[in-house]
């Protein structure tokens, strides 16, 4: 298991996506014929583009307040706004993702085996559950259809959908029918664009490449042991639940835990003290042993306030776990590069 | 620059042992301070803040000389102290270090750190001339 996703749909939309294995994201306004904006159609890209094949999906029901597994992704997320799939007359949900029941757990999908979203909730009130906080759309915060979580809390929903199994599940075994695509459409690492105008393609450019690229795995864990194929890594990560402050990047590897915080243009001395605030609220949830594990922030940005570097050097005097990195958008602004500043 | 006092001890910390509020540098109208542990080996006091309750810690440190190594040591001892005593919570435990000399590289960090760790208590430096 290397990655682990939950993807909210409608009631109206479970019955197909689950028989043809396919689900997609939305490309305009929901009940609307407006399209997305910009920034909303790089969230989800930016939501999915980390996904591999072998990859766990979960769904979330909205009107069911359900969650249904366990799913194994068998091909990566692509865009594709030429197959009809669904019934809505307007919407073709053409960011999309194929799966199909995993095959460690194959009777589960099989039955369209569930919990209740309560059950989900009650793990994270209690603290077990650290990569979410609601699957609810809340004012406030930016309504997501895709929600990559910790391969630790896909463990707990496996158990969970095992533990309700007998009780909820269809009586009979479900058709499992699976969509494939035309051959050329497009991978979603193709579909990114406005690198170094909207944040959420820096960050989408950043997720793919924990994703794919070991080499900036290691640059991000300088200094700390890593396995880049063994780290796990979540966007938009909750470090204060009640508040809900949350963190662009949160990657994790054994004891050691990193805090991206991404600006699409300059970086100042206000991110590194809130990102500085973020890791002391890190470091009081209980499953931090701040004996054996460190926490590390790295601040990205295209350009750095003239007096950062030398800040961070002096900070570095007393704890040395802060780390810039500088992108650079390429490809006329399709793609991002990285390297290191202090 | 960031020398918050200036005091005159042969022994500061069992000075603070006798009497928290000596040197003024706890003052008696903001809390009732007791003395928690002492360490007279690793030269350190922490004293147990009270208002209706504990409501915080202070580590005072004593060293001669306050260098770059020496500061990396006692935050490493802090956090430490941070972790037992107030669940990682940083709000909750003040840093005071006493020493009779440092350098303007230990100044500068000791300043940037309380500039941006805002949301902590700033590192309080208090300079002895005995």
């Amino acid at each position: 298991m290397k990655g682990a996703f939950i993807c909210t749909l409608s009631e109206e939309d479970w019955g197909k996506t689950r028989e043809l294995g396919v689900y997609g994201n939305r490309f305009y306004k929901e009940g609307t014929s407006r399209k997305l904006g910009d920034v909303q159609q790089l969230s989800i890209i930016r939501d999915l583009i980390s996904m591999r094949e072998g990859d766990v999906a979960f769904f979330h029901i909205r009107g069911k307040q359900t969650i249904h597994g366990v799913y194994k992704v068998r091909k990566s997320a692509y865009y594709d706004d030429k197959c009809k799939i669904w019934d809505n007359p307007l919407e073709l949900f053409p960011y999309r993702f194929l799966f199909e029941p995993h095959p460690d757990y194959k009777y589960l999908a099989e039955y369209d085996a569930n919990i209740e979203v309560h059950s989900l909730y009650e793990f994270i009130d209690r603290g077990e559950i650290k990569s979410l906080v609601t699957l609810e759309n809340e004012q406030n915060i930016e309504a997501r259809g895709v929600r990559k979580i910790l391969i630790e809390d896909a463990k707990i929903l496996i158990s969970l959908l095992h533990r309700d199994f007998k009780y909820r599940k269809t009586n009979q075994k479900l058709p499992f029918n699976p969509h494939n695509p035309s051959s050329n459409v497009r991978s979603l690492k193709d579909c990114i664009y406005k690198v170094g105008r909207i944040e959420n393609a820096i960050k989408a450019v950043l997720m793919y490449e924990l994703a794919h690229n070991p080499s900036l795995v290691r640059k991000i864990f300088s200094g700390l042991e890593v396995d880049p194929e063994e780290i796990d890594f979540v966007n938009e990560f909750f470090i204060a639940q009640t508040t809900r402050k949350s963190i662009d990047i949160y990657i994790t590897y054994k004891n050691s835990h990193i805090l991206v915080e991404v600006k699409t243009d300059r970086v100042d001395e206000n991110a590194l003290k809130q990102a500085l605030y973020y890791r002391d609220l890190l470091s009081q949830r209980p499953w931090i042993d701040m004996e054996k594990d460190r926490i590390k922030v790295i601040l990205v940005g295209k350009r750095f306030v003239n007096t950062l570097p030398d800040s961070i050097k002096k900070l570095a005097k007393i704890n040395n776990e802060i780390q810039l990195i500088q992108y650079k958008p390429i490809n006329d602004g399709k793609w991002g590069e990285f390297k290191d500043v202090c | 620059m960031c020398v918050e006092k200036i005091i005159k001890d042969q022994n500061p910390l069992l000075t603070l042992k006798k009497n928290p509020y000596a040197h003024g540098i706890f003052k008696e109208e903001d809390f009732q301070i007791e003395v928690f542990e002492t360490n007279e080996t690793k030269k350190y006091l922490i004293l147990k803040k009270k208002i209706n309750g504990t409501i915080g810690y202070i580590f005072v440190v004593e060293r001669d000389i306050l260098s770059v190594e020496e500061v990396k040591t006692i935050y490493t001892q802090y956090k430490g102290i941070v972790a037992k005593l107030s669940n990682n919570n940083f709000r909750e435990v003040e840093l005071v270090v006493i020493c009779k000399r440092t350098n303007d590289e230990v100044l500068e960090s000791i300043k940037e750190y309380n500039q941006k760790y805002s949301h902590r208590p700033p590192i309080r430096l208090i300079l002895n001339e005995s």
